[in-house]
């Protein structure tokens, strides 16, 4: 297997100096006292993961062979590790540089990208790979690391690293989140989702009372998934069904031919589908419609968000003019994993009472089959 | 090793197959079905198969070996007179075909077999057809379904099950076709009746359960769910997989529930199955029995000849109810299986309490004592109980997350250290809210010295160091197995070196 490293050698200099981000401000943290933070993390990762592949924790033996730049945004932190050498990074490095790393790891058919980043870094990998569905290990090193691709500490890097490796973990869909910009401007911390990458997170075994059973893949999950949402359309071809956003349901969609828009909402009704509805035009739909609808909606990220990230068309009205019994979450089992509560934040209060006061909402996890889930109290 | 079919000795050795009664002509077969070669059976003389077969009981371990504490599975003694009983000639050597005024004798064992277990399950009918739990759970399910659809109730569609619950109970009831509502357990791991509130509606079918739970808790809050569960018109569920922790004390009856499976091999005693003949009898409340498999056993007063064949005054018959789902399976279901339980039961009858009793005490004992000698050896920060509770039931569960997190000690390592202190080990990673899970039951058939010495040996493991435990087994015939290969990459027959 072939693992392509990627540092973001500025990520996370501005934490300590309360900037919300490095992003073009690298030369300003240093200057004002801000050290290394990134190269360092990913030093602490690799020097783990040799680690643990000496141990006997490395029963299949593996040994891959990491793919670098020489210099800081590589080479610089694979203190004893000999690397497939690419070319040189430059001295001083932006979000272009990134790309052009994660461009030059492709054309090398890197197996999976191993990364050293914030939430910034995070959304340059994801741009630059373009649809490539390369799994990404995020090693935390940023001000923000809101994206599932993280692990929780270097070391968690390396042990994710080291069981994607022996073939014990799954990839599964996850979101990359950032803090929404617009928002922020007006003085609102709001976390929307800008994409989605591929990542090693979901056991491929789970241990029953008395065996090892595979777990269906992602694949399959989401087949099953559609399938469900394909017979209630069957049955009632009047139903209409509102998709959120988020990797899953777009997946769900492409198994019923619907297509779906990754981060918009969009309606499904009587075979045709209305794409990126704003929310003038989802209350125009449900006002004109007093018929059995279905609201579709992901949990965003590692904080299960199911409502308040991003979705700003999902207003109050909105969700009100759907209703709260037609609201249905959609979550893969990898989703699930770690997943005991969902929050809610609609904007309203009035509203977020209301959920909090029915204290569960319905997760459909496979093929006829859902779970309650708790909503955490705000 | 010695593999059995790579001793492909001389033409003739060994045992001679009489001739076929039909020749391959004669018997018609397609030809894409003929063998196009001869099969390589091992050529082996008696003493070399004797051998075998002798040397690999030497390698197998069981409850007839040592202590075997696998958590959920119930595995206590089988006392040998059950073998007596189940192997009298007479029982024995029944041919399922026989007519009704050949097999009074065991149709009235049946009778009774059945009363016993409705009896000491609060049911009013049993039926013993089903051969596992798993089939008793489906065939219970397939009878609710029936229930609904005579009462014109097609909108029941749901089954609620919690997190905790067997994996059978929500895939027994996918397979006869409802739709699974799974709910959170709360965090001490009993059921949350404000989520089974949020669920429970006009097209409830019925909840899944089983009591005590697999954190070997008991549901006190059960009599509260079953109401919540029967005033939107569905049914209970028991499954009977702890059923060994509450016999005699209470029953499922008392509970609320409407119909429950047996596990045979559990509750009572019959080997465990390992894909064996095993036996599920489920039992129902009266207004389920209608739709209960056939055929059941019914007795009544003999006429005519019958006086003079029956075994006592009554006539026993075998008897199809009327709405019947049908047959679950072949015959009379495992009839080995329900005499074995039939011949303990009438060993101890209402003794059984005392023996549900020591059951639960061996495990509170045991929970205890490894507690105890943890401190002792310094290894207590190790490992936290799996449940908040100062009784457990008869089964317990400990979560290995301490040792993981501080010493990268998973409950596999430590399961897998028993293994070397010749013990079998306990269950692993269920039930899955408990992280790094061990659940341990030592049943009621253990003494002691038994417990006290698995105790201190379970404390000897935490000891060793990590590298020691990732590599363990090491004394057992076979090394720790790479269980993650194996289920990728299957290997169904023999590899021959020839080929």
């Amino acid at each position: 297997m072939r693992i392509g490293v990627v540092v973001n050698p500025d990520a996370g200099l501005g934490g300590r100096l309360g900037f919300k981000g490095s992003d073009g401000r690298a030369k300003e943290a240093r200057e004002a006292g801000a050290v290394d933070r990134s190269g360092p993390r990913m030093q602490q990762c690799i020097s783990k993961f040799l680690d643990l592949q000496q141990s006997s924790l490395n029963r299949m033996g593996v040994n891959p062979t990491f793919v670098a730049w020489t210099g800081r945004m590589g080479g610089d932190w694979l203190d004893g590790v000999d690397y497939e050498q690419r070319q040189p990074s430059p001295s001083e490095s932006t979000a272009d540089d990134t790309a052009a790393l994660v461009l030059d790891l492709v054309t090398a058919n890197v197996d999976a990208i191993l990364y050293a980043g914030g939430d910034g870094t995070t959304r340059d990998i994801v741009n630059a790979l373009e649809g490539h569905e390369t799994p990404l290990i995020g090693v935390p090193a940023g001000v923000k690391m809101h994206s599932g691709c993280f692990a929780t500490t270097p070391n968690a890097a390396a042990e994710v690293l080291l069981a994607f490796l022996q073939g014990d973990l799954m990839v599964a869909i996850t979101e990359v989140m950032d803090l929404d910009e617009e928002t922020y401007q007006r003085g609102e911390w709001k976390v929307r989702m800008y994409g989605e990458a591929w990542t090693p997170s979901s056991p491929r075994f789970m241990q029953g009372a008395k065996e090892q059973v595979e777990r269906a893949s992602e694949a399959e999950t989401i087949e099953g998934l559609a399938n469900h949402i394909g017979n209630l359309i069957e049955d009632d071809p009047e139903l209409m069904v509102i998709w959120g956003s988020g990797g899953t349901l777009r997946r769900m969609g492409e198994h019923l031919n619907v297509e779906l828009t990754l981060l918009g909402i969009d309606i499904q009704h009587k075979g045709t589908v209305y794409a990126d509805l704003n929310e003038a035009a989802l209350l125009e739909h449900l006002t004109t419609y007093d018929g059995p609808r279905l609201l579709l909606l992901s949990p965003m990220g590692g904080q299960g968000f199911l409502i308040g990230r991003g979705n700003l068309q999902l207003s109050p009205d909105v969700l009100r003019a759907i209703g709260l019994d037609s609201i249905l979450g959609v979550a893969t089992p990898s989703k699930l994993l770690g997943l005991s509560s969902v929050r809610i934040d609609t904007g309203d209060v009035t509203l977020d009472e209301e959920f909090q006061q029915r204290r569960f909402v319905k997760l459909l996890q496979g093929y006829r089959t859902t779970r309650v889930i708790r909503v955490l109290e705000a | 090793m010695s593999r059995l079919f790579d001793h492909y000795g001389a033409e003739g050795k060994g045992y001679s197959q009489p001739d076929a009664l039909l020749s391959a002509s004669e018997l018609n077969l397609p030809s894409n079905m003929a063998r196009k070669q001869l099969p390589r059976w091992p050529r082996l003389s008696e003493p070399e198969m004797v051998r075998h077969y002798t040397w690999l009981s030497k390698r197998n371990f069981g409850i007839d070996t040592g202590f075997y504490p696998l958590g959920s599975c119930t595995m206590k003694h089988n006392p040998r007179v059950n073998e007596v009983v189940a192997q009298l000639p007479g029982i024995a050597d029944i041919h399922p075909h026989q007519p009704e005024h050949q097999l009074q004798g065991l149709l009235s064992i049946y009778y009774e077999m059945q009363e016993m277990l409705a009896i000491c399950a609060g049911m009013d009918a049993v039926t013993l057809q089903p051969v596992a739990g798993a089939q008793g759970e489906f065939t219970a399910v397939r009878c609710f379904q029936e229930y609904f659809r005579h009462r014109g109730e097609h909108h029941r569609t749901k089954v609620i099950v919690p997190d905790s619950a067997h994996g059978t109970n929500p895939a027994s009831a996918a397979m006869a076709g409802f739709e699974i509502i799974e709910i959170p357990s709360q965090e001490d791991g009993r059921i949350d009746l404000a989520a089974l509130r949020a669920v429970v509606g006009e097209d409830t079918a019925a909840m899944m359960i089983t009591n005590p739970n697999t954190l070997g808790l008991f549901e006190q809050d059960i009599a509260e769910a079953s109401s919540i569960v029967h005033d939107v018109g569905g049914l209970m569920y028991y499954d009977g997989a702890n059923f060994n922790a509450i016999l005699g004390r209470t029953s499922p009856g008392l509970m609320g529930f409407d119909a429950v499976h047996y596990n045979l091999h559990k509750t009572f005693s019959q080997p465990h199955g390992g894909g064996g003949p095993g036996s599920g009898p489920i039992g129902v409340k009266e207004h389920l029995a209608p739709f209960l498999p056939s055929p059941i056993v019914d007795r009544r007063a003999p006429s005519g000849e019958e006086k003079n064949q029956a075994v006592d005054e009554y006539w026993y018959t075998w008897h199809t109810p009327e709405h019947t789902i049908g047959k679950v399976q072949q015959w009379h279901g495992n009839a080995g299986a329900v005499l074995r339980c039939w011949a303990y039961y009438r060993r101890y009858g209402k003794e059984l309490r005392t023996m549900s009793e020591h059951a639960v005490l061996n495990a509170n004992y045991l929970r205890h004592a490894i507690h105890r000698e943890a401190k002792a050896a310094g290894v207590d920060h190790l490992f936290v109980d799996g449940a908040d509770t100062i009784v457990a039931k008869h089964e317990f569960t400990l979560s290995l997350g301490p040792a993981k997190e501080s010493l990268g000690i998973s409950a596999m390592d430590v399961a897998k250290g028993l293994l070397d202190m010749g013990y079998m080990a306990p269950t692993v990673y269920f039930p899955l809210v408990v992280p790094e899970c061990m659940m341990i039951e030592p049943t009621e058939t253990e003494s002691k010295e038994t417990l006290d010495t698995f105790a201190k040996d379970f404390c000897k493991v935490l000891q060793l160091d990590a590298e020691t435990l990732h590599n363990a087994p090491t004394t057992t015939p076979v090394r720790r197995v790479d269980e993650v290969y194996a289920a990728r990459n299957l290997c169904l027959r023999h590899p021959f070196d020839d080929e």
